[in-house]
């Protein structure tokens, strides 16, 4: 068996733990470190640490490709949620995704809703809790 | 034959040569290259010599004892494969028969680990899985299965499995196999007769890496 083989799957599996682990980490940082100052978004030309999960995400999920021998193939592999651990963690991690990508758009865009912009942000570290427990399954 | 009827293998133990005639057989209906094998014989055997009592500067066998087991896919029952694909590219038919679509397999290998036979193979020339079909083609035609017709002591046969069972007990593992509790292979064993039970051998398998991962 060839030993690179196993890398992005390596890779992957860090890179999305690694992106579930910022996000907590900076929800709680801001909710608890910095409660009671008032709200402040990122100024002009600030780095938005947020991001990064997204971009971690998103650079997870092209490597995880690399592992298959037919990455085509990987539009059916949400086929078998009905047994498939592999499946229920490709559907738990997109759902991560949508929501983290949803949070970061209400979060920035003026006029959104405020119980959007406030409670997408811990649904999304329910869903990042959610898909650590289901990467463990497999 | 009866293909509605879940088929299984009847591995005769007590007759198996270890010639790997089956071997050649299936990599022969299946055109596989050098390295990759649908099916493979594992050779376990165990024992020791020890300083003969009657005359200590000569050896005397203690306890010897080797077997072989030819092993596929067991077509399980309960199949870890089809459960762990994701793209449901594996599929069991009515006839317990387990089969890859190729054009759903993403080449992932969780398969591969799922399976305690190590009975999948990564065709690394097309990026996809597969397997042993069981000569499918063959079987639909009310044929054998290239293994078990080349099989020169008749160790193997294929049938239902519970005429199989009726016939030759329930038997489905013998060390160094795992214990057929884990997918319910379509397996029966007649043992041979230094045949150890599953998960309590005292042997050793003489080719773990190329035959039973």
């Amino acid at each position: 068996m060839n030993v690179f083989h196993e890398w992005p799957l390596v890779l992957f599996t860090l890179t999305v733990q690694l992106a579930v682990g910022l996000h907590l980490a900076l929800l709680s940082t801001k909710n608890l470190l910095c409660a009671g100052h008032p709200a402040e978004g990122p100024g002009p030309g600030a780095r938005d640490p947020y991001l990064w999960v997204g971009v971690l995400m998103a650079g997870a999920l092209a490597v995880s490709l690399l592992h298959l021998g037919a990455p085509l193939s990987a539009v059916h592999s949400l086929s078998n949620l009905e047994d498939s651990w592999l499946s229920r963690e490709i559907l738990v991690l997109l759902v991560f995704l949508g929501l983290w990508a949803s949070g970061y758009w209400f979060g920035r865009r003026p006029g959104a809703p405020l119980w959007m912009a406030s409670s997408l942000p811990w649904v999304t570290a329910l869903a990042g809790i959610g898909l650590i427990g289901v990467m463990a399954r497999i | 034959m009866t293909v509605a009827a879940p088929l299984g293998f009847h591995l005769d133990a007590s007759a198996c040569i270890g010639c790997r005639t089956c071997v050649i057989a299936c990599k022969s209906k299946n055109g596989l290259p050098a390295g990759r094998n649908y099916r493979r014989v594992v050779e376990y055997g165990g024992g020791s010599w020890i300083p003969d009592p009657e005359d200590p500067t000569l050896l005397a066998p203690s306890g010897l004892f080797a077997y072989c087991l030819s092993i596929a896919c067991m077509h399980c029952q309960d199949p870890a494969c089809v459960a762990a694909c994701p793209t449901e590219a594996i599929r069991q038919r009515p006839d317990g028969i387990v089969l890859i679509d190729s054009a759903r397999c993403a080449g992932c290998r969780y398969c591969e680990w799922a399976c305690p036979y190590g009975a999948l193979s990564f065709d690394s020339s097309t990026g996809r899985m597969t397997k042993c079909d069981l000569c499918v083609d063959l079987v639909d035609a009310g044929e054998e299965p290239w293994c078990v017709a080349s099989c020169v002591t008749r160790a193997l046969k294929v049938g239902p499995v519970d005429d199989l069972r009726a016939e030759h007990g329930s038997l489905d593992a013998l060390a160094p196999l795992p214990d057929g509790a884990q997918t319910r292979p379509r397996l029966v064993i007649t043992p041979h007769r230094h045949g150890q039970p599953a998960g309590q051998g005292t042997g050793r398998s003489s080719n773990p890496e190329r035959e039973l991962r």
